[in-house]
């Protein structure tokens, strides 16, 4: 048998903590998932996980599909009634189910502490790295930039292989509870490939139809952007790690700097944009407003504006100041490595594929167009 | 010997505060700006709870107003100063002329058959026509004609004919048809000043502009209606003789959708809460199930708030009897099939929690309401919304921040037609006591028994 439903007044606390101010502002009109690019290819709604957080249905908020199903397009907040920010709401969800999918209690401090903490932590974390490379580094070479000397491949790999395995089972072992929690015991509708044609079709058309609208497109440009050149990123290292020689490609220069270029501009933009916090940039004065946000934004900038410095000194054949900027980029790698993909906002992409599994074969996605 | 009393707006809280102080012997000015006194009520064809005929509950009050010598009806006229104090106001009225002597006019209405000027009837909201010599509605009371001035050739002439005229008069069929030989085209706008001891305001409201609200497309999509122009539709009285038809193609629709809190409950538009469309939707949807046996009748609403006597079995009986459909959410967007001239409704069907589209062939909306404007001439305090704030809104809901300045009616706050009229009765009740010259609160000691208070 299921156990009794549980209500509890402080989920409730909880998740307006997390965001969700305008949590009790909502009275349930639907306006937001009726008006909803997404909700409209979906047979569930965004409005009724708020319903459920009113109550504090605990069990019920926890294992929701659809925070993970927004895609932040930002339709709700201009047609709501009660000027509840339905997309903030939905973060906060978001925030609340990822504390709870993980297990070792650091994403709950991540999200609960206040953005000063943070970033005390994570920059006494960069300080204790860059110590650890300044008192342990190799030869340094002042003809050329060397940096395989200055930091040999064979301790770089060491120490950031079990770093990334460490995240890996993190980020594995949550996305397991996630599952298990989200999964529940209702029967799949929809085969496993149908489930991927569908829901990839889905996507793709939605965001299709965003892209053509001025100030979404903005956005999803942005987004796009942090995307690639994280993308570009991972597969430099792989590149590298395999091929060492071939770092000295043209190819490989030219992504490189792509791969810079996208990422400050994907965070950059909306850093500036938010700091600006006038009124002509509303949205992201209105949304994005937690502390996790913030330091999501921050780590990735300063990891790509020092990355980016690093390798504009290395072509110019400045060794001293390239040895300095890169103790710096990787002190600022070990924070974001250890602290924002495993337990901060960049956990939302694994959540966000989960939930998309679950939910397009469970049959939440219509097939066809609604009429 | 009793000081006059100023009742402003001769709606059915003007009429019931009127004939009240007029029991009590106590003289009445009622001003309106309109030529009859009625107001929103003479528009509507049935009331709820009880689906009793609108008219014929206020045309023996309306008659009655115009019977008692007490009352004195300043019609077509606007209240343009108040100044003094309680049992003292000096008011400076504004009598439009209405170019017919109404001691002569019989309403015959041989005038209005002939005038050859049509012109948008703002009783019927547009639906229909008057001429530029009318009378407001067939029930209208006073009787009497007037002539809009803006669009009558005589008076206002437009440009190209009164070139060709010469300086000649133009038009005149009404002088020249009329058996009483009432219509007087010299009559120019006076200033009465009258001496009262108190003033009741019941100057009600007006609907806000759904223009304002891009998403349903009122203005722009011929068969979207506001409740008031259904209400006109159903009324036997009104532009269509009773007959449900659509603005496009003359047809009788067969699904037809109401969707509540237009502008209301809404902080992009009113925060407050209109109280009286649930009801008057439920009664609509009766009406149209009425005149039309086989529609469906479909009502979105956020929350049905049936909370007056019988307004919950009302809405029972409209689920169960008539088989009104009510569907829980709020339309998000209208848009027209072209073609059809039908119209899709986008909105989350919340008993299923997915998102839903539906076409209809009509759709009403339950506008918010906006209180017409007071301040000024009159000298009192608004609150947030532009209703009259209330001096003390528990224990004395008829007075304003000012002594001797009553209100009763949607003035004061929505409400609906019962609340209005015992609002107009209390408030009768207290410039009864100042124009009879009793003070307030009544601490003699000869009231107490003992002799002390």
């Amino acid at each position: 048998m299921k156990p009794a439903t549980v209500i509890k007044r402080e989920t409730v606390d909880e998740i307006v903590k997390l965001g969700g101010a305008g949590l009790f502002k909502c009275y349930q009109c639907g306006s937001c998932t009726a008006t909803c690019a997404v909700a409209e290819g979906l047979f569930t709604s965004f409005r009724r996980v708020i319903k459920y957080a009113q109550l504090g249905i605990k069990d019920k908020v926890m294992s929701d599909l659809v925070p993970w199903l927004c895609n932040v397009h930002g339709d709700c907040i201009k047609a709501c009634p009660r000027d509840a920010n339905p997309c903030e709401i939905l973060a906060a969800l978001r925030r609340y189910q990822s504390i709870n999918y993980d297990w070792t209690g650091i994403s709950a401090w991540w999200n609960y502490s206040s953005l000063k903490a943070k970033l005390v932590l994570s920059f006494t974390l960069s300080l204790i790295t860059m110590l650890i490379i300044s008192l342990f580094h190799g030869p340094i070479i002042t003809e050329y930039v060397a940096l395989d000397t200055f930091i040999p491949w064979q301790s770089l790999i060491l120490f950031g292989g079990s770093i990334i395995s460490v995240i890996a089972i993190l980020l594995l072992s949550n996305a397991y509870r996630m599952y298990k929690l989200v999964r529940g015991n209702e029967k799949y509708k929809v085969g496993f490939l149908t489930s991927i044609i569908l829901i990839l079709r889905f996507w793709i058309k939605t965001e299709i139809e965003a892209l053509k609208i001025p100030d979404k497109r903005v956005r999803i440009l942005e987004h796009l952007s942090i995307l690639i050149g994280l993308g570009l990123f991972i597969l430099l290292t792989v590149i590298a790690i395999l091929y060492p020689h071939a770092y000295n490609n043209l190819t490989i220069w030219i992504i490189r700097y792509i791969a810079v270029g996208a990422l400050l501009y994907g965070v950059g933009a909306p850093l500036i944009k938010r700091l600006k916090r006038s009124s002509n940039v509303h949205w992201y004065y209105r949304l994005f407003r937690h502390s996790t946000d913030w330091t999501a934004l921050i780590l990735v900038f300063l990891v790509a504006l020092s990355g980016g410095l690093l390798i504009i000194f290395k072509d110019l054949g400045m060794p001293i100041i390239a040895y300095a900027v890169y103790t710096v980029h990787l002190g600022f790698v070990v924070p974001f490595l250890t602290l924002e993909i495993p337990f901060g906002k960049h956990t939302h992409w694994l959540y966000k594929l989960i939930a998309n599994y679950v939910a397009t074969r469970r049959g939440l996605v219509r097939g066809e167009e609604l009429e | 010997m009793s000081k006059p009393v100023l009742v402003i707006g001769g709606g059915i809280a003007g009429i019931q505060a009127a004939l009240d102080l007029a029991e009590q012997g106590v003289e009445v000015y009622l001003v309106d700006k309109n030529p009859s006194i009625g107001g929103r009520m003479a528009q509507l064809d049935k009331t709820f709870p009880t689906l009793d005929c609108a008219s014929c509950i206020l045309t023996p009050k309306m008659a009655s107003v115009l019977r008692y010598k007490n009352i004195k009806l300043l019609m077509c006229s606007e209240v343009q100063e108040v100044k003094g104090s309680a049992g003292n106001f000096t008011c400076k009225i504004l009598k439009n002329p209405t170019y017919v002597d109404w001691d002569k006019c019989t309403g015959c209405g041989t005038c209005s058959d002939k005038c050859p000027q049509k012109v948008p009837d703002e009783f019927n909201l547009n639906l229909t026509t008057r001429k530029a010599i009318y009378i407001m509605f067939p029930q209208a009371v006073p009787r009497k004609a007037v002539i809009d001035a803006m669009h009558c050739l005589r008076l206002n002439p437009p440009p190209d004919l009164k070139e060709k005229a010469k300086g000649r008069p133009l038009c005149g069929v009404c002088e020249r048809i009329c058996p009483a030989k009432a219509i007087d085209f010299t009559q120019i706008p006076k200033v009465i000043e009258l001496n009262v001891a108190a003033i009741i305001v019941t100057t009600g409201i007006e609907l806000y502009d759904p223009r304002k609200i891009p998403e349903y497309g009122y203005g722009k999509f011929q068969n979207v209606y506001t409740q008031l122009e259904f209400e006109r539709l159903v009324s036997a009285t009104g532009p269509t003789n009773g007959h449900i038809i659509r603005r496009s193609d003359n047809k009788t629709p067969k699904k037809i959708a109401w969707i509540q809190c237009v502008g209301s409950r809404d902080v992009r538009f009113n925060h407050y809460c209109s109280t009286f469309c649930c009801m008057a939707a439920t009664k609509q949807a009766i009406l149209a199930k009425e005149h039309i046996p086989d529609v469906e009748t479909t009502i979105f609403y956020m929350d049905i708030r049936a909370f007056g006597k019988g307004f919950h079995e009302f809405y029972k009986r409209a689920m169960d009897e008539f088989g009104v459909k009510y569907v829980r959410g709020k339309v998000v967007k209208i848009n027209e099939d072209p073609k059809t001239k039908n119209l899709i409704l986008t909105y989350e069907d919340t008993s299923v929690s997915y998102v839903k589209k539906d076409v209809f062939d009509m759709v009403v909306l339950s506008v918010a309401i906006r209180p017409n404007r007071v301040v000024p001439p009159l000298p009192l305090e608004l609150d947030d919304d532009g209703f009259i704030k209330l001096k003390d809104p528990f224990l004395d809901p008829v007075s304003t921040t000012v002594d001797g300045i009553f209100v009763a009616g949607v003035a004061a706050g929505a409400k609906d037609i019962p609340d209005s009229v015992s609002e107009a009765s209390a408030a009768a009740m207290r410039a009864a006591l100042i124009a009879k010259g009793i003070e307030v609160p009544l601490m003699t000691a000869t009231s107490f028994r003992g002799g002390k208070p």
